[in-house]
C-alpha cells in the first residue's frame, strides 16, 4: 500500500491540490482567492497530466538523429500546452470582470457584491422611472 | 466606525442614496433583517478604510460587540421583516460551507482512491504507450518534418485543436477589451515616472529578450519552445517596452487598433493555411507542402509559419491584456 | 463532394467570419455579416442533413493529412446535421429577435465585439456538434464558456457583470471537472478520439479492469458537464446570468449553450461508453434522481419569481431537468426523447424571450409582471409569441413542449422498470406546475391595465423582432404536429452516431 502511494505520488499531489483548488473556488468569497482557486485547479490538472505522460528512462521528445533513445510521451505535454492557455484566457476575463465590479462596487466579496447588486436596482436598470 | 449603531433607517437612507437610487418608495419597502444591516454597516466602513474582507471586518466588530464568534446576530433588529427571518441567509451560508468541504472532501478520497488504480506512474507498458504515441515518435519526424515531436504534433497530427485553443486566447483578449477599454478620455494621462534601476536594466535586458523571443518562436520546430512559449517572452518584452518607454510612446507604436488588426491578420492567416491543409488532406487532394530537411530552420511544412503566427499572436493578446489592466490601474 | 465537406465549411465559415469581424468597420454591417454566415450555414446543413437522412449513412472528415486516431477528425450524421441546422436557425432568429434590445443595452463601441464573441460561441457550438474528439470538445467547452460568459456582461450593468461572475466560477469548476475527467480517461485508455475510446472501454470492462477510475471519469466528466448546463443541484448561477444579460444573449444561452453541453453528453453516453456496464452501475439513477428533483424545484422555484426573466430562466432549469431525466431512463429511447426535447427547448425558449423581451420594451424596461400588465395589448405578436411559448411549455398539444413530453413519456413507458411511475408522476406533476407560473403570467399580459392612460407607450418602427417570433411560431407548430418524422430522423441519427 505504501509502496503503491510512493509510486504514485505526483498523481496523488495532483488530486490533493485539485480539491485544495476547488475548496478554495467554494469557500472563498473573495473574488481574487476564487481566482486563484481556479488556478490551482487548473494547475492541478496540469501536474496530473504532465506526470502521466513521463515515461522510466525517457528523455524529452525532441528527436535526436545521433542516437536510439526512449522519449516520453508527447501528448500529455501537448494537452498541457492547451490548457495552461486556456488557464491564461479565463483567468484574463476572470480578472477583467473583478476589475469592472470592484469599480462599482469597491469590494472583492462576492456576497457584498451580490446583496449590492440587489439593492441597488429592485426592478432592473430602467425600472425606477418607468414604474407604472 | 459603527458601534453605537444608529437607526437602521438613516444608515440603509444613506446607502442607498450613495448608491444612487432615489426613488423614496424603495426605502419603505425594503426589509431589513441583521445581516443586512451588518452588511450595510460594512459598506460604510468600506468607504472610510479602503479595503478589508468581510470575515476580518465581522471578527473585528463581533469582538467589540459580544462575547461569542456570531454576536452580531444578537443586537435588536428593527422589528419590519418581510421576506426573510433574521439570520437565515446566515444559516444557509453556514450549511452551504459544511457541505462544500463534505463534497470537497469526498471528491479528494475518491480521487485518490482512483490515482491509486490507474497504471503505474513512469510505466513503460501502460495502455497510453499505444499505436497512437508509437506513430508520433516514430514517424513524426518523416510525417511532419519537425524535430520537435510536441511541434509536430501540435501544429500538424492536432492542429485543429491548436487553432481552438489559439481562438480561446483571442476570445480572451477581444472579450477584455470589451470589458475594459474605455473611451479616449481615460487614457494617455498616465504619466509615470521611470524607475531608475528599471530603465539602466531594461535597456540592457530588452534586446535580449527580443532576440531570445524570436529565437525560440523561430526555432519552434527542431528545438524545445515554438509560438506559444516564444510568443510569451515576445509579450513580456513588449512589457517592459512599455514600463520603459512609458505607455503613451508604446500605445503610438502599437495602438489597440494595430494589435487587434496584428492579431486578427495572424488569426486569419494560421485559419487559411490549416484550412487549406485540412481540405487538401481530408479531400485527398495531395498538395502538400514540401518539408524540406528536418533539422533545417526552413522545414516542416507549415510549422514555421505557424508557429510565427502563434507567436505573434500571444505576444500581443499579452500586451493587450497589460495594457487593458494599466490603465484600470491609473 | 459538396456534402462532405459542408462540416468542415460551415465549422470554418463561422470561425473565420467571427475572426475577421474586426475588419468590418462599419458597425451595422458586422451583424449583417455574421448573421449572412449563419443563413449560409443553416442552408448548407439542411443540404447535409437532406442528404444524409436519404443515404441514411455518416461519415468522418480528417482534419489534415492524417486519420483518425494520430490527427483531429469531424464526423456528421443525420443528428449532427440536424442539430447544426437547428442551432443555425435559433442562432438567427435569437440575434435578429434581439436587436432592438441589444442597440439599446450595449455601448456602441461594443457592439461589433459583442457581435464576434457571439460569432465565435456559435462556431464553437458546431464544434461540439460535429466533433469526434474529446479534446477538442474540451478546447470549444471553453470558447464557449468565456464568450457565454462576456455575452452577459456585456451590457455592463452591475447586476449583470456579479451573475457573469458567478456564471464564470461555476464554469471554471465544470471545465475543471472535466477536463480531469478527460485526464483520467486518457491515461487508462492512451486515446482521445471517441471511437477509440469506445473500444478501450468495452475491452476494459469485458476484462474487468480499472473500473473505479472509468466510473470516476465518466462521473467527473458527466458532472462537470452538468454544472455547465445547470442541471438541478448545480443550476444556482442560471437564474441570474439569464435574466440580467441582453435578450439575444439569454436567448442563446438558454436556447443553445445549455445544448451544446448536452449535446456533449449524448456524445458520451452513445460514442463513448455506449452499451457498457459502468453507465449502468448508478450513473443514470444519479441523473434521473437529480432531473426528477430538478423539474420539480424549478417549477416551484419559477412560480416565486416576481421578475418576468427570472421565471423563464427557472423554467430553463425545468426543462434542462427533463432532459436530464430521459438520459436516466436509459434507453435508446430515452436519449432520443431527450434530443427531440433539446430541439424542441431550442426552439421555444428563444421565442420566450426574445417575445418577454419586446414586452419589456413596451413598458420601458421594467421586469416585473405588475408593470407588464396589458403589455401584451401593446404588441400582439410578442404577446403571441409568449403565450404560445409558455402553453407549449405546459405541454399543449400541437406544440413542440407537448411533442417533447409525448416521447420522453413513451419512452418512459416502453422503457418500463423501475423509474416508469416515477418519470410519468413527474412529467405530470412538473405540466401541472408549469402551467401554474405560465398561465397567470399570460393572463397578466393580456389583462386589462387598471390605468390606462398612464402607460408609457413606447413606439417603435424595427419590426425585426416580429420576424423572428413569427418563425419561432410557424417552427413551434411544426414540431408540434409532424413528431413522427422528426423522431424517426433522431433515431436514424442515433444509430450512426
Amino acid at each position: 500500500m505504501l509502496e503503491l502511494i510512493v509510486q504514485q505520488r505526483y498523481y496523488i499531489g495532483a488530486v490533493i491540490l485539485f480539491t485544495i483548488g476547488l475548496a478554495t473556488l467554494f469557500l472563498h468569497r473573495n473574488l481574487i482567492k476564487k481566482i486563484i482557486g481556479l488556478n490551482l485547479m487548473d494547475t492541478a490538472v496540469f501536474l496530473f497530466l504532465a506526470s502521466m505522460g513521463y515515461v522510466e528512462g525517457g528523455t524529452a521528445p525532441i528527436f535526436s538523429f545521433a542516437a536510439e533513445r526512449a522519449y516520453i510521451n508527447p501528448v500529455p505535454g501537448g494537452l498541457v500546452l492547451t490548457g495552461i492557455v486556456v488557464a491564461v484566457s479565463t483567468t484574463a476575463v476572470f480578472l477583467a470582470l473583478t476589475c469592472r465590479l470592484y469599480e462599482k462596487y469597491r469590494s472583492l466579496d462576492l456576497d457584498v457584491i451580490l446583496m449590492r447588486a440587489r439593492e441597488r436596482h429592485p426592478g432592473t436598470e430602467h425600472a425606477q422611472n418607468t414604474q407604472v | 466606525m459603527k458601534d453605537d449603531r444608529p437607526e437602521n433607517n438613516s444608515t440603509f437612507e444613506r446607502l442607498m442614496q450613495w448608491a444612487k437610487a432615489e426613488d423614496p418608495s424603495l426605502l419603505q419597502e425594503e426589509p431589513v433583517d441583521p445581516d443586512h444591516a451588518e452588511l450595510v454597516a460594512y459598506l460604510e466602513y468600506l468607504k472610510k478604510n479602503e479595503s478589508v474582507s468581510f470575515e476580518e471586518y465581522r471578527r473585528e466588530t463581533s469582538g467589540e460587540k459580544s462575547e461569542h464568534g456570531h454576536g452580531a446576530e444578537e443586537p435588536a433588529a428593527p422589528a419590519r421583516k418581510k421576506h426573510r427571518k433574521p439570520g437565515t441567509l446566515r444559516r444557509a451560508i453556514r450549511v452551504y460551507r459544511v457541505l462544500a468541504v463534505l463534497i470537497v472532501a469526498a471528491l479528494m478520497c475518491a480521487l485518490i482512491a482512483t490515482v491509486l488504480y490507474m497504471p503505474a506512474f513512469g510505466d513503460p507498458d501502460s495502455p497510453m504507450i499505444n499505436s497512437v504515441v508509437d506513430r508520433y515518435i516514430d514517424k513524426g519526424v518523416e510525417e511532419t518534418g519537425a524535430v520537435n515531436l510536441v511541434a509536430g504534433m501540435i501544429l500538424d497530427y492536432r492542429a485543429f485543436d491548436t487553432f481552438g485553443e489559439s481562438t480561446v486566447l483571442f476570445a480572451a483578449a477581444m472579450s477584455t477589451v470589451l470589458l475594459m477599454r474605455r473611451s479616449k478620455r481615460a487614457c494617455g494621462h498616465v504619466a509615470r515616472e521611470t524607475d531608475f534601476i528599471l530603465n539602466r536594466m531594461g535597456r540592457i535586458i530588452l534586446p535580449a529578450v527580443f532576440v531570445y523571443g524570436i529565437y525560440v518562436v523561430l526555432n519552434g520546430h527542431i528545438s524545445p519552445g515554438g509560438g506559444f512559449s516564444g510568443g510569451t517572452v515576445l509579450g513580456c518584452g513588449f512589457i517592459l517596452g512599455a514600463l520603459l518607454l512609458g505607455e503613451e510612446r508604446m500605445n503610438d507604436i502599437l495602438t489597440p487598433d494595430r494589435l487587434t488588426k496584428l492579431t486578427v491578420g495572424c488569426l486569419l492567416a494560421y485559419g487559411a493555411m490549416k484550412g487549406y491543409s485540412f481540405f487538401t488532406g481530408a479531400n485527398h487532394v495531395g498538395w502538400e507542402i514540401p518539408k524540406g530537411t528536418p533539422g533545417d530552420i526552413i522545414s516542416a511544412g507549415f510549422i514555421l509559419p505557424l508557429n510565427i503566427c502563434v507567436g505573434i499572436i500571444v505576444a500581443c493578446t499579452m500586451y493587450t491584456f497589460y495594457t487593458l489592466f494599466v490603465q484600470k490601474e491609473e | 463532394m459538396l456534402a462532405f465537406n459542408i462540416p468542415f465549411i460551415s465549422l470554418f465559415l463561422a470561425l473565420l467570419s467571427a475572426i475577421a469581424l474586426p475588419f468590418v468597420s462599419r458597425r451595422g454591417w458586422a451583424l449583417a455579416v455574421t448573421q449572412a454566415v449563419q443563413v449560409i450555414i443553416a442552408a448548407l446543413s439542411a443540404v447535409l442533413l437532406v442528404q444524409l437522412a436519404s443515404t441514411g449513412e455518416s461519415f468522418t472528415f480528417m482534419m489534415g493529412h492524417f486519420p483518425a486516431p494520430w490527427g483531429n477528425e469531424l464526423k456528421a450524421g443525420p443528428l449532427e446535421a440536424l442539430l447544426a441546422l437547428v442551432f443555425s436557425l435559433v442562432m438567427f432568429l435569437s440575434m435578429t429577435g434581439g436587436a432592438v434590445d441589444m442597440r439599446k443595452e450595449i455601448r456602441e463601441e461594443a457592439q461589433g465585439r459583442y457581435f464576434l464573441l457571439m460569432q465565435l460561441l456559435y462556431a464553437s457550438l458546431l464544434a461540439m456538434v460535429y466533433t469526434n474528439d474529446l479534446f477538442t470538445a474540451y478546447v470549444f467547452i471553453e470558447i464557449s464558456a468565456i464568450t457565454a460568459c462576456v455575452a452577459v456582461a456585456a451590457k455592463e450593468s452591475g447586476k449583470s457583470i456579479a451573475a457573469a461572475i458567478r456564471y464564470l466560477v461555476f464554469s471554471g469548476i465544470g471545465s475543471g471537472l472535466v477536463l480531469l475527467g478527460i485526464s483520467v480517461l486518457y491515461a487508462i485508455t492512451g486515446n482521445l478520439l471517441m471511437e477509440s475510446l469506445h473500444e478501450s472501454i468495452t475491452e476494459m470492462t469485458a476484462k474487468g479492469e480499472y473500473v473505479l477510475p472509468l466510473t470516476v471519469s465518466a462521473l467527473l466528466m458527466i458532472v462537470g458537464l452538468a454544472v455547465k448546463s445547470a442541471q438541478f443541484p448545480f443550476h444556482s448561477w442560471l437564474p441570474d446570468a439569464h435574466s440580467n444579460a441582453t435578450t439575444s444573449a439569454s436567448a442563446i444561452l438558454s436556447g443553445l449553450v445549455l445544448k451544446g453541453y448536452i449535446v456533449l453528453v449524448i456524445k458520451l453516453i452513445i460514442r463513448v461508453f455506449g452499451g457498457s456496464v459502468i453507465l449502468n452501475m448508478f450513473i443514470q439513477e444519479l441523473l434521473f434522481i437529480l432531473g426528477l428533483c430538478g423539474m420539480i424545484y424549478a417549477s416551484l422555484a419559477a412560480m416565486r419569481q416576481e421578475d418576468v426573466k427570472r421565471m423563464i430562466a427557472y423554467s430553463s432549469t425545468a426543462q434542462i431537468a427533463y432532459i436530464f431525466l430521459a438520459f436516466g431512463l436509459g434507453t435508446r429511447a430515452g436519449v432520443a426523447a431527450a434530443c427531440f426535447q433539446v430541439i424542441a427547448h431550442a426552439f421555444t425558449k428563444p421565442m420566450i424571450f426574445v417575445s418577454a423581451g419586446a414586452l419589456i420594451r413596451v413598458r420601458g424596461g421594467s421586469h416585473d409582471f405588475g408593470a407588464l400588465r396589458g403589455a401584451a395589448r401593446q404588441d400582439i405578436i410578442a404577446g403571441l409569441g409568449f403565450t404560445v411559448g409558455g402553453l407549449s411549455l405546459c405541454g399543449l398539444p400541437l406544440l413542440a413542449g407537448f411533442s417533447a413530453k409525448y416521447s420522453i413519456a413513451t419512452a418512459a413507458i416502453s422503457g418500463g422498470g423501475w423509474q416508469m411511475i416515477p418519470a410519468l408522476l413527474g412529467l405530470a406533476v412538473s405540466s401541472v406546475l408549469n402551467a401554474m407560473y405560465y398561465i397567470p403570467a399570460i393572463l397578466a399580459i393580456w389583462g386589462r391595465h387598471a390605468d390606462e392612460t398612464k402607460l408609457t407607450v413606447v413606439s417603435e418602427k424595427r419590426s425585426e423582432h416580429t420576424f423572428a417570433i413569427l418563425c419561432f411560431l410557424v417552427i413551434n407548430v411544426i414540431l408540434g404536429v409532424v413528431i413522427q418524422p422528426i423522431t424517426s430522423l433522431i433515431y436514424q441519427g442515433l444509430a450512426l452516431l
